[in-house]
């Protein structure tokens, strides 16, 4: 038998070479007359060879991940007020450092930075309020829905890490309710510490920024708020940021404008803590200013770094006696 | 008549032309499947590319804000940062979708020079496509789960990965003509 390749040889006449293929053309096998070609044909595959098989199973499986999401947001969210902030990040290391360490330079440039004394003094002599450490102790309520006190809360921890240390502070935003300054960029004390050797804080966030149940005031903050955050020292009676230094001071609502925040980032936030002239440090650090002065009161102007530093020690004289 | 081999005829059954010089791999090409992943990186780039530019800006998207489909509020949420860092996470999804891109074109510049594609190209993409698909996954938890809200640029993107992965696992697919001797 002759071999294919002289065979096809034959075919062709002297002076002419065979017509190239295209690729994609058939023949049929009469024209290939060896066995030892070969020949492709369809031939079934295995299930797991089809191409369908793991495109369906990645849909099925991606599919039924969803499903689960689904099932889990709809969930109530948990009611423990455990000691870490589920769903929020810890604050940056640059924001922290922002507001941690705002210049005293800074600082005495701004002063009150437009912003009125937000100190109530209270009346009476009510029992100082101190923490369970016997220091005097500065009790705040607020929520993270709440966009005035996400605008409060910048202020708060300037004045607080100039007397003591944030650990585990986390970021987060206020709700997202457009009608009233929606998303503001700020900090939660929820799953926070802070230790001073001058005061206590006592922070309390009763929702997240979704509204669910986060952390509830234990009898004696309940009778504080419902005490004082009312005429004469609240204009609007259970309102929050509620914030009471000592027991002979109050803080009702927020010294800083949220409008103010909107569209900003924290590090944005951050970032303009060192200029003197700008609109949302000015109320930002004045804000500060005036807490800080407020916070001496309780302290006996200790630390005198602090304290006796411009602004501060002008802000003190300031402040209504209670 | 017998049809054994030895017999020396054969039955005129039509058969395809086996490739004369190419690899299996180079000669079924490139295919739409690549040019898919191409136009997939090129709208998931320019979506990701948009929302970091706002990002840094300071400016709300084009989107809806309110109810749950709000995609200003997810946006501004800590998952819209890279943990740790202030990078929004737009940026590693510009990257995502440039290597996703760049895969595909190799491919296709392999098919039009008629040279075989790496063995590792198509394996290396469907593992690109496998780690775009954790990440989703990631971002959908946070979504429906954390957030309670959704995010409409942030779905698009993901349907866009997870369309690539669908196509990579395709193109992985041994070539659907077997070679058997007669």
């Amino acid at each position: 038998m002759a071999r294919p390749s002289k065979r096809r040889r034959e075919n062709v006449p002297a002076g002419r070479s065979v017509p190239s293929r295209t690729p994609g053309s058939t023949r049929t096998a009469s024209s290939t007359p060896s066995r030892y070609r070969t020949q492709r044909v369809q031939v079934p595959r295995p299930w797991w060879q089809s191409p369908w098989a793991w495109g369906s199973a990645v849909i099925v499986v991606v599919l039924a991940v969803v499903v689960v999401f689904i099932v889990l947001g709809l969930q109530p969210a948990a009611k423990s007020s455990g000691s870490s902030s589920s769903s929020n990040q810890l604050a940056p290391a640059s924001v922290l450092a922002a507001v941690t360490g705002v210049s005293p330079s800074v600082s005495s440039t701004v002063g009150a930075g437009g912003v009125a004394d937000p100190l109530e003094a209270i009346s009476g002599s009510p029992a100082a309020l101190t923490g369970s450490s016997g220091k005097p102790e500065v009790f705040y309520l607020g929520a993270e829905f709440c966009p005035y006190c996400a605008a409060e809360r910048w202020s708060v921890v300037i004045a607080l890490s100039r007397f003591g240390t944030f650990t585990n502070l986390h970021i987060t935003t206020s709700d997202s309710n457009p009608g009233d300054f929606p998303n503001t960029h700020t900090f939660t004390f929820y799953g926070s510490s802070y230790s001073s050797p001058y005061l206590d804080f006592a922070p309390i966030e009763t929702n997240d920024r979704n509204d669910n149940p986060l952390q509830t005031p234990s009898a004696a903050e309940g009778t504080l708020a419902s005490t004082y955050d009312t005429s004469p020292y609240s204009s609007s009676a259970g309102g929050i940021p509620f914030q009471d230094y000592g027991n002979r001071y109050i803080v009702s609502g927020s010294g800083v404008n949220p409008e103010l925040l909107q569209g900003m980032t924290w590090q944005q936030i951050a970032v303009t803590l060192t200029d003197t002239s700008s609109k949302v440090a000015q109320p930002i650090i004045g804000d500060a200013n005036w807490l800080t002065a407020g916070i001496c009161k309780l302290t006996g102007d200790q630390p005198t770094s602090v304290c006796s530093a411009a602004p501060i020690a002008s802000l003190e004289g300031q402040i209504a006696s209670s | 008549m017998s049809s054994s081999p030895r017999s020396g005829k054969l039955p005129p059954v039509p058969v395809e032309e086996p490739p004369d010089d190419l690899s299996d791999g180079a000669a079924r090409g490139a295919g739409a499947g690549a040019w898919f992943l191409i136009g997939a990186a090129v709208v998931g780039l320019g979506i990701a590319t948009y929302l970091t530019t706002l990002h840094y800006a300071g400016v709300s998207p084009i989107c809806t804000t309110n109810g749950f489909v709000n995609c200003g509020s997810v946006l501004k949420s800590t998952y819209s940062v890279v943990p740790g860092t202030s990078i929004p996470v737009t940026v590693p999804g510009m990257i995502w979708f440039i290597v996703s891109g760049a895969l595909a074109v190799v491919s296709i510049r392999c098919a039009r020079r008629g040279i075989e594609e790496p063995e590792w190209l198509r394996p290396a993409h469907l593992i690109w496509c496998l780690l775009g698909l954790v990440s989703v996954l990631y971002f959908v938890f946070a979504e429906l789960v954390k957030l309670h809200e959704l995010c409409e640029w942030c779905t698009g993107v993901h349907i866009l990965v997870f369309l690539s992965l669908l196509v990579t696992i395709a193109r992985v697919q041994p070539a659907r003509v077997s070679s058997r001797g007669l």
